[in-house]
């Protein structure tokens, strides 16, 4: 039940993150200060009053109104600045690996888990019992007790 | 399954493949512990190359200048530093938007017309900057000395520029001499340093 | 003064290194005198450290210049109550309080237990002693906080951003929580070393891995609310690698807190949370290497030193000494009582980890891989807020989810008809608030209506919870509701302290989505008696005020705000220039409308020399929710930690019936 809960709410999550198609074609300025880094002082545009970051700011703002798409405004960011003013990497080539390892890695142990919780849950109950009062039992009868009453002497 | 068997046991008997797992499963995650330790311990080391540059001077060394090839400013083509070995190169690191790069500049290019471009080359370098606002930088002080675009700033970082103005001074065969000029050149800062640059 | 400081420190490690060394000698050979030894060792150690803060903390009230440490972060201008806080605004001094409360939590904590770490678990003072060692070492060898030097007339100064009032509890509350970390890492790896895994290393440290995490939970909150009020552009949490070093331990120790749980209870996941401790405390190292060493651009700019080669090698030994301790104990570890569903009390407590500590990691590998491309393709890039805030939906929403359904599931196997019982009213609940939400205008936002429904089911869940408990406890025969309340949360604290944890979180992602999807501003260039106006709120600029001080002298602008035609009063907002410093610091002016738990920020970004000032406001709705949380946070905690003598006897007594005997204790 919370498994088909957690996998709807996660799939649902991946629907929303990425940009809709309409702030693509117009972003705003906004927008972009939210995704484009200060280059000298390691935080976001919006963030910074750096001088380079009004430039850039200034830039973005002509961009716009020449008409130009997102994607070109960082292209062209990029061509000036380096990767570094992305304040996220582009989900492709090599930087795609920076997204994908999380995801995968998510997915992958929630596979493990899922998977030997299946094999444990068909486990038959007789075979099960006596490893449900496990704990100590491997243990020899005296050495159990002992144990218990050291337990019992630290809850004084 | 026989009660007599230990449950550990008893796990492997029935699923033999889960033993190759979780070894597995060990190997993968100590393999990517000590990955990320090894990353971080080059990049311990290679971070401090800029800074070992500075230690050298410091310490009375000439250590050779990293060498790079950058698209330039002003003209065109690449230009690359080892290609000026045997004339005395001054680095200038600058950006459009400096405010004291703007009274450093004039300095500059007195210094090049002076000494002629066969003994002394001054190579600007521009980072964390729009080219078309160096392109206007460069015209608006009249530079004729060649000025590179650093982009994304990986030569100023190898050589440990933390700000911008920023000068090195390399001698004929290509080492780091003087001073590490950290903030706009003096004129006086500029005729030591040169003096000690042209002398070898 | 530094030569007696400097003796001390020297003394500090020869006490630490007597208790590694005796300790392990002892816990090998079995000789609990020689542990004993170790342990009042360990204590004394503390006690010396005391004295040399102590001393460094003198010879800043006296100013004595001739050590550096006091000259590059104090000057005579600064206020007194600063210059005690001075011990912790450099990297040495940082680092003597990190000993100190190393040396403190762990005294205490060995004094604590002490027939449980000479009896049991005798590899416990020797781990702390080491790891006490190392950090006695770098303030002796590496980085002394008592190195001199010819005494200038002045000092430096104080970085004019710690002069602060939260700078005096931030620093201090942060290193409790990130260092109390140490005392569960070091019992559980003691548990490993003696070879006694079974829960009692569990149950010993629960109160500390819970005191940790509350200081370190607090402190990051306090962190976020310091830069909201002193940095000045309206956000609180920027995904800076300085500020995820700290969120990084944190959500592991959360995930090792529900975890322990089930071990407690189940006698699962033995191994798992051994890797999960080690985990969470190699990432307090980490997190510090990262932020001290250099290694990676921040906007917080620490001192640049040589601890970053120390810091490396010890995460090496941590990292290389816990997994084969793990490893060499595996067979000992391993348990056959397994999960016996996928929709259980466990599987819930499986999943959360898997969230959390997927998060935690995440933000790691966020930290690293522009260190990887920059190895690997000489290309630098960055990793910054869109990436991490698209990971907080991923693993966030889901976990907001999680903690409404996990505690209304049954231990061992939730059958349909039962979970669906208990899921109406907080399902009902949270699609009425979804559907009202949508009518608001909420949906302009789907992340945020999300984030907001989840949010309503999960508090509703936590209601339900109390409400069926407290009607279960006045049947039974308290005769008042109120009694019947108290006795239940009395009854068992930490249920009902955890769940009033989860009510704080629900807060906080309450706060921190209204304040970072709906939130409003606008700057504009404004003349005196000029005003501006942002989503109903509007300022009109009156004129500036200069007031000078022996510190610092304050420009304030100011400004007449209103809420639709209401006067809210005058607020004031400028700058601050320090003089000694030579530094422009913001001083935002705020607003705040409880009743709304909502915020008006003024900044003045710049004023000019015609008196004309260009002023930003931003409309900050619900981010109070984010302060109340920490409130609800600590007293959650508070009522989980208190000492409860009858949750004792019910824990031996539950353990006892697990393993199927007859109890020891009446």
């Amino acid at each position: 039940m919370s498994v088909r809960g957690l996998l709807l709410a996660a799939v649902l999550a991946l629907l929303l993150a990425p940009p809709t198609a309409a702030s693509e074609r117009h972003p705003t300025l906004a927008e972009l200060e939210h995704e484009v880094m200060c280059p000298t002082c390691h935080q976001l545009l919006e963030l910074s009053d750096a001088p380079i970051a009004d430039r850039i700011r200034a830039f973005i703002q002509a961009r716009i109104e020449a008409g130009d798409t997102k994607s070109e405004i960082k292209q062209r960011l990029v061509s000036e600045f380096g990767e570094a003013v992305l304040a996220a990497p582009p989900t492709r080539g090599f930087e795609l690996l920076a997204w994908l390892l999380p995801i995968l890695g998510l997915a992958g142990s929630g596979l493990v888990i899922a998977l030997l919780a299946w094999r444990w849950t068909r486990l038959k109950p007789e075979a099960a019992k006596p490893h449900l009062v496990n704990g100590f039992s491997e243990l020899d009868p005296k050495l159990a007790r002992r144990l218990d009453e050291e337990l019992a002497l630290l809850d004084r | 399954m026989s009660a007599a068997r230990t449950t550990a046991e008893a796990r492997v008997a029935r699923h033999p493949s889960s033993g190759k797992v979780r070894a597995a499963l060990q190997t993968v995650g100590l393999s990517l512990v000590a990955l990320l330790l090894v990353i971080l311990a080059m990049r311990l080391v290679s971070d401090s190359s800029g800074r070992r540059l500075d230690k050298a001077l410091a310490a009375g060394k000439s250590p050779a200048a990293p060498d790079f090839s950058l698209p330039r400013l002003n003209g065109d083509g690449r230009l690359r530093l080892s290609s000026l070995r045997g004339r005395t190169v001054v680095l200038n690191f600058w950006a459009s938007w400096c405010v004291p790069c703007k009274q450093e500049a004039p300095l500059l290019q007195a210094a090049t017309r002076r000494f002629g471009s066969a003994s002394l080359v001054v190579v600007g370098v521009d980072a964390q900057d729009f080219r078309s606002d160096a392109r206007r930088f460069i015209a608006r002080y009249g530079l004729t000395y060649p000025v590179v675009h650093d982009n994304g700033a990986s030569t100023a970082t190898h050589y440990n520029v933390t700000g911008f103005p920023e000068t090195w001074f390399i001698d004929r065969s290509g080492h780091l001499v003087g001073e590490h000029v950290k903030g706009p050149l003096t004129r006086r800062q500029l005729a030591e340093n040169l003096a000690i640059a042209l002398k070898r | 003064m530094a030569f007696f400081g400097q003796a001390v420190l020297l003394l500090v490690l020869g006490l630490l290194g007597y208790a590694t060394v005796a300790g392990s000698y002892a816990a090998v050979r079995g000789r609990r005198r020689l542990l004993s030894s170790a342990v009042n060792a360990f204590v004394s150690a503390f006690a010396c450290t005391v004295l040399a803060a102590g001393t460094l903390v003198l010879a800043f009230v006296r100013n004595d210049f001739a050590l550096s440490y006091v000259a590059n972060h104090s000057s005579r201008q600064l206020p007194l109550a600063y210059t005690l806080a001075a011990l912790w605004s450099g990297q040495e001094g940082s680092l003597l309080l990190w000993l100190l409360v190393l040396t403190g939590v762990g005294a205490a904590a060995l004094l604590l237990n002490r027939r449980l770490v000479i009896d049991v678990l005798p590899w416990t003072a020797p781990i702390l002693g080491g790891i006490g060692a190392y950090f006695a070492f770098i303030p002796n060898a590496v980085a002394s906080p008592f190195a001199t030097q010819t005494a200038p007339p002045n000092g430096l100064g104080m970085n004019a951003s710690l002069q602060n009032p939260y700078m005096m509890i931030h620093p201090p509350l942060l290193y409790l929580g990130y260092v109390g970390l140490t005392v569960p890492f070091a019992f559980a790896m003691a548990a490993l070393a003696s070879r006694r895994v079974d829960e009692r290393w569990v149950v010993a440290s629960r109160r500390w891995t819970l005191f940790s995490w509350t200081f370190l939970g607090v402190a990051i909150l306090l962190g976020a609310k310091w830069a909201y009020e002193s940095i000045g552009w309206g956000g609180y949490y920027a995904w800076d690698p300085v500020e995820n070093a700290a969120l990084m331990p944190w959500l592991a120790a959360t995930a090792f807190l529900h975890s322990v749980m089930v071990q407690e209870k189940k006698k699962m996941l033995r191994v798992w949370n051994v890797v999960l401790i080690a985990l969470t405390f190699s990432l307090t190292l980490f997190g510090t290497f990262l932020t001290r060493s250099g290694v990676i651009n921040s906007i917080h700019s620490f001192s640049q030193s040589s601890i970053g080669g120390w810091f490396l090698a010890f995460i090496a030994v941590v990292a290389a000494g816990s997994a084969f301790l793990i490893i060499s104990r595996l067979s000992i570890l391993r348990t056959s009582t397994r999960l016996e569903s996928l929709a259980s009390r466990e599987a819930a407590f499986l999943y959360n980890n898997l969230l959390l500590v997927a998060f935690a990691l995440t933000m790691l590998w966020g930290a690293a891989f522009p260190l990887l491309s920059q190895a690997l393709r000489g290309v630098s890039i960055s990793i910054g807020p869109p990436y991490y805030n698209f990971f907080l939906r991923i693993f966030g929403l889901p976990l907001l989810l999680l903690m409404g359904i996990g505690p209304l599931l049954a231990w061992r196997r939730a059958s349909l008809r039962s979970l669906a019982r208990a899921v109406s009213w907080p399902l009902l609940f949270a699609l009425l608030v979804g559907a009202m939400l949508v009518r608001a205008g909420a949906g302009s936002s789907l992340p945020g209506l999300v984030a907001y429904t989840f949010s309503a089911f999960a508090i509703a869940a936590v209601l339900v919870e109390f409400v069926r408990g407290t009607r279960a406890r006045k049947e039974l025969g308290d005769t008042t509701w109120a009694g019947a309340f108290t006795s239940l949360v009395s009854r068992n604290r930490r249920r009902y302290g955890g769940y009033v944890s989860h009510a704080a979180v629900v807060l906080l992602a309450i706060g921190v989505v209204g304040s970072s999807v709906y939130n409003s501003g606008r700057t504009a260039h404004l003349q005196p008696g000029q005003a501006m106006s942002v989503g109903g709120y509007s300022a009109t600029y009156l004129g500036t005020k200069l007031t000078r001080s022996a510190s610092h002298d304050a420009l304030r602008g100011q400004f007449e705000l209103s809420y639709r035609g209401k006067s809210m009063g005058i607020v004031e907002a400028g700058k601050n220039h320090y003089k000694v410093e030579q530094f422009f610091a913001n001083a935002v002016g705020i607003h705040t409308d409880w009743l709304r738990a909502e915020d008006v920020m003024l900044i003045g970004d710049q004023f000019d020399k015609d008196g004309s000032v260009f002023l930003k406001i931003a409309v900050n709705p619900l981010i109070d929710l984010i302060w109340i949380a920490g409130l609800v946070f600590l007293i959650g905690s508070v009522v989980a930690m208190w000492p409860d003598a009858r949750e004792k006897r019910q824990l031996a007594r539950r353990a006892l019936e697990i393993d199927g005997r007859r109890p020891v204790v009446a």
